[in-house]
C-alpha cells in the first residue's frame, strides 16, 4: 500500500511576500520552503506507515518546487512526485486539486492522502476536500489525531463546541491540524539517506488533467497599512500596570473606572 | 438570488445573522437551515434581511456532503452562494464550486456586485496583504463576519418551506462516532468578545491572572499556537491563522513573542498592548502599547487597580 501525502513549496512566510506583475505570487522571487502546515502531515504519513508500504510526497509546483518533496524525503518519505508544466502557474485550487488528484490516482494502490489543513501562502484550505470528491472518497478535515486500522480510518477533530471522533472507510483523505504533534526534525544521516531516494518529475503530457480557468481575477492588492510605532514602556515601579490601567479607563471607562 | 448555508457545525446564530446582513443590500438572500426554524429564528434573520428560508432535516453532526447536496439541489444557474467563513463553510463551498463548476473565493471581507461581476476584499499573507479579487456573480464566495458591523436594511417576513429533496448520506464520509461537549464557560466566546487577554509562552503555563483580568473586564482568554501545544490552553483558545481570528476592541498579548501566524489572527485588533521580557519580541513592531516586563507583575498589579476600582463604584 501507498500513503500519499501533498506538499506544497511556499514563500516563507517570515518574509514580505511578493507579488508577480499579475498581482499573483512571484514564485521565483521567494526562497521557498516545504509549507510548514504539510510538515504536519508528511510526519504523520511517515509514522502511520507500515512495515513494506511506502510514502510518497507529491507536489504540483514550478521546478522549484521539488526543494518541499526533497525536505519530505528528509522527514522521512521514500518518494516524491513532482508534477511541473508551464501551462500550471497560477493554477486555482480547483486546477491544483484536479492534478493533485491525478497524480495519486497514478500511484495505484494508495488508500491513504494526507494534506496539510491549508497552505500557508493562499490559506484556503479547499484543496483537500477537492481533491477527495475528485477521487471519489471521504473527506476527514482537520485531525488533531489519526489512527489507521484496517479498512477505515480514525480521526480527532477540535470543533467550537465540541471534540469529535469521525470514522472515514479507507480510501481517504484526511487533513491534519498544527495541533496533531509536532514533527520530528531530520537528523544528518536521515538528510543524507533522502538524496538516494527517488524523485520523478512529469509533466501534463504524462498526467493528462483537464484545466479550466473559472474566472477568479485578482484585479488590486495593497500592502496593509502597518500600525502605528508603539508606545514603550519599561515596567519599573508598577509603570507598565499604570499604562494597561490607562488604556483600559480610556477605551473603557464604563467598565473600569 | 444569495444562498446561504447557515446552521453549520461552527457558526453561531449570531454570526449566521451578521453574514445575512453583509449580503441582503445585493440581492435576495435565501438561507438554508438545518432544522426547522421556530418564531425567534424566522424573525431574527427576516429582520437580518432574509428573504426566504428554507430548510431540511440536517442535524449538526451529518455529513458535510449532505449540506453540499442540499445546496446543489436548490441552486439555479445565476445564483450566488455566501457560505461562512468557517471550517465547515470552507469545506461546503469546496465542494460545491468543484461540483457546479463555479470560481470560489475564500475569506472574503467585503463583496459588492456591479454588472453581473462580484468584486471581494479579502486579507492575504498574514494579513500583511490586502487583494481585490473580480468573479463572475454565480460564484462561490466564502465571508468573514469576524469583527463585521454590517448596517441593517428593512426587515422582512420570511417564507419558510421545507427543501423537498431526498438528502441520502453517502457510505463513503466520514461520520462522527463519538463527541464530547465543551464546557462554553460563562463569558462571552472568542469570537464575540470585546476584549481578548491572550497568553504565550512566557506565561510559563500559568493563565491563572490572564483568566481573573478577562473575567473582571468581561472578555474572554486567547492563546498563542505553542499555548495550546503545550497543554496549557485548550484548541479552541487558538488565536492565528490555524486558530480564531479576532478583531477585538482591545487585545492584551502576554508572552507572545508575535510569529506572523499568530499576528494573521489577530491584527485586526482595534488596540494591541503587549507585555514581554524581551524588548525585541516582533509583537512590539504591532502592538500599539508595549510593555517591556515580568507579565505575572504588570497583570497582578493591573488585576489589583481594576478591582479597587471595580469597589470604588456603588452598586
Amino acid at each position: 500500500m501507498t500513503i500519499a501525502v501533498c506538499v506544497k513549496h511556499v514563500p516563507d512566510p517570515a518574509d514580505p511576500a511578493v507579488l508577480a506583475a499579475d498581482l499573483r505570487v512571484d514564485r521565483e522571487a521567494a526562497a521557498g520552503m516545504l509549507c510548514s502546515l504539510d510538515e504536519y502531515a508528511v510526519d504523520r504519513a511517515v509514522q502511520l506507515r507500515h512495515p513494506g508500504e511506502r510514502v510518497v510526497a507529491v507536489t504540483m509546483g514550478p521546478r522549484g518546487a521539488r526543494a518541499a518533496v526533497t525536505r519530505a524525503l528528509q522527514m522521512g518519505a521514500d518518494e516524491g512526485l513532482v508534477i511541473t508544466d508551464p501551462s500550471l502557474a497560477g493554477a486555482d485550487a480547483v486546477t491544483t486539486a484536479a492534478v493533485l488528484a491525478a497524480a495519486v490516482r497514478s500511484l495505484g494502490d494508495v488508500d491513504l492522502v494526507l494534506c496539510g489543513m491549508s497552505s500557508t501562502d493562499g490559506s484556503t484550505g479547499t484543496v483537500p476536500p477537492m481533491v477527495a470528491d475528485l477521487l471519489g472518497w471521504g473527506c476527514a478535515g482537520h485531525a488533531v489525531a489519526v489512527v489507521r486500522e484496517a479498512g477505515h480510518v480514525t480521526i480527532e477533530r477540535d470543533d467550537p463546541d465540541a471534540r469529535r471522533t469521525l470514522v472515514a472507510p479507507l480510501p481517504a483523505v484526511v487533513s491534519v491540524t498544527d495541533l496533531s504533534g509536532e514533527p520530528s526534525y531530520p537528523s544528518f544521516k536521515a538528510i543524507l539517506a533522502a538524496k538516494r531516494r527517488p524523485v520523478r518529475e512529469v509533466s501534463l503530457a504524462e498526467l493528462p488533467v483537464r484545466t479550466s480557468a473559472r474566472g477568479l481575477r485578482t484585479v488590486a492588492a495593497t500592502v496593509a497599512p502597518p500600525r502605528a510605532p508603539a508606545r514603550i514602556v519599561t515596567d519599573v515601579d508598577g509603570s507598565g500596570a499604570h499604562a494597561l490601567v490607562q488604556v483600559l479607563t480610556d477605551r473603557f471607562p464604563m467598565g473600569v473606572s | 438570488m444569495i444562498l446561504c448555508p447557515l446552521d453549520l457545525l461552527d457558526t453561531t446564530p449570531e454570526a449566521d445573522e451578521t453574514l445575512v446582513r453583509m449580503v441582503a443590500g445585493l440581492d435576495q438572500v435565501t438561507c438554508l437551515l438545518g432544522s426547522e426554524p421556530d418564531r425567534d429564528r424566522v424573525a431574527s434573520l427576516g429582520a437580518a434581511g432574509a428573504e426566504r428560508l428554507l430548510w431540511a432535516p440536517m442535524a449538526p453532526e451529518s455529513p458535510t456532503g449532505l449540506r453540499v447536496d442540499a445546496l446543489a439541489s436548490c441552486v439555479g444557474p445565476e445564483d450566488l452562494v455566501v457560505a461562512p467563513a468557517t471550517r465547515q463553510g470552507t469545506e461546503i463551498a469546496a465542494r460545491l464550486a468543484l461540483r457546479l463548476g463555479r470560481a470560489i473565493s475564500v475569506s472574503a471581507e467585503t463583496i459588492t456586485s456591479t454588472e453581473g461581476q462580484l468584486e471581494v476584499t479579502a486579507g492575504a499573507f498574514s494579513g500583511t496583504w490586502r487583494l481585490t479579487a473580480e468573479l463572475p456573480y454565480a460564484s462561490v464566495v466564502t465571508m468573514s463576519t469576524v469583527g463585521a458591523d454590517p448596517a441593517t436594511g428593512a426587515p422582512r417576513a420570511p417564507e419558510v418551506r421545507r427543501l423537498d429533496v431526498d438528502l441520502v448520506p453517502d457510505p463513503r464520509e466520514p461520520v462522527v462516532i463519538g463527541t464530547t461537549a465543551k464546557d462554553a464557560g460563562d463569558g462571552p466566546s472568542l469570537a464575540q468578545a470585546s476584549i481578548v487577554v491572550a497568553g504565550g509562552r512566557g506565561t510559563d503555563g500559568d493563565f491563572s491572572l490572564l483568566e481573573q483580568l478577562a473575567t473582571l473586564l468581561g472578555g474572554a482568554v486567547g492563546s498563542s499556537r505553542v499555548a495550546v501545544d503545550l497543554g496549557w490552553a485548550g484548541p479552541e483558545q487558538q488565536v492565528g491563522q490555524t486558530g480564531a481570528t479576532v478583531a477585538p476592541d482591545l487585545y492584551i498579548a502576554a508572552g507572545i513573542s508575535g510569529a506572523v501566524q499568530h499576528l494573521a489572527g489577530m491584527s485586526a485588533a482595534k488596540h494591541v498592548v503587549a507585555i514581554n521580557t524581551d524588548p525585541d519580541a516582533p509583537i512590539f513592531r504591532s502592538c500599539d502599547l508595549g510593555i517591556v516586563g515580568d507579565l505575572q507583575t504588570v497583570l497582578a498589579e493591573t488585576v489589583t487597580t481594576v478591582r479597587s476600582h471595580a469597589r470604588a463604584i456603588p452598586a
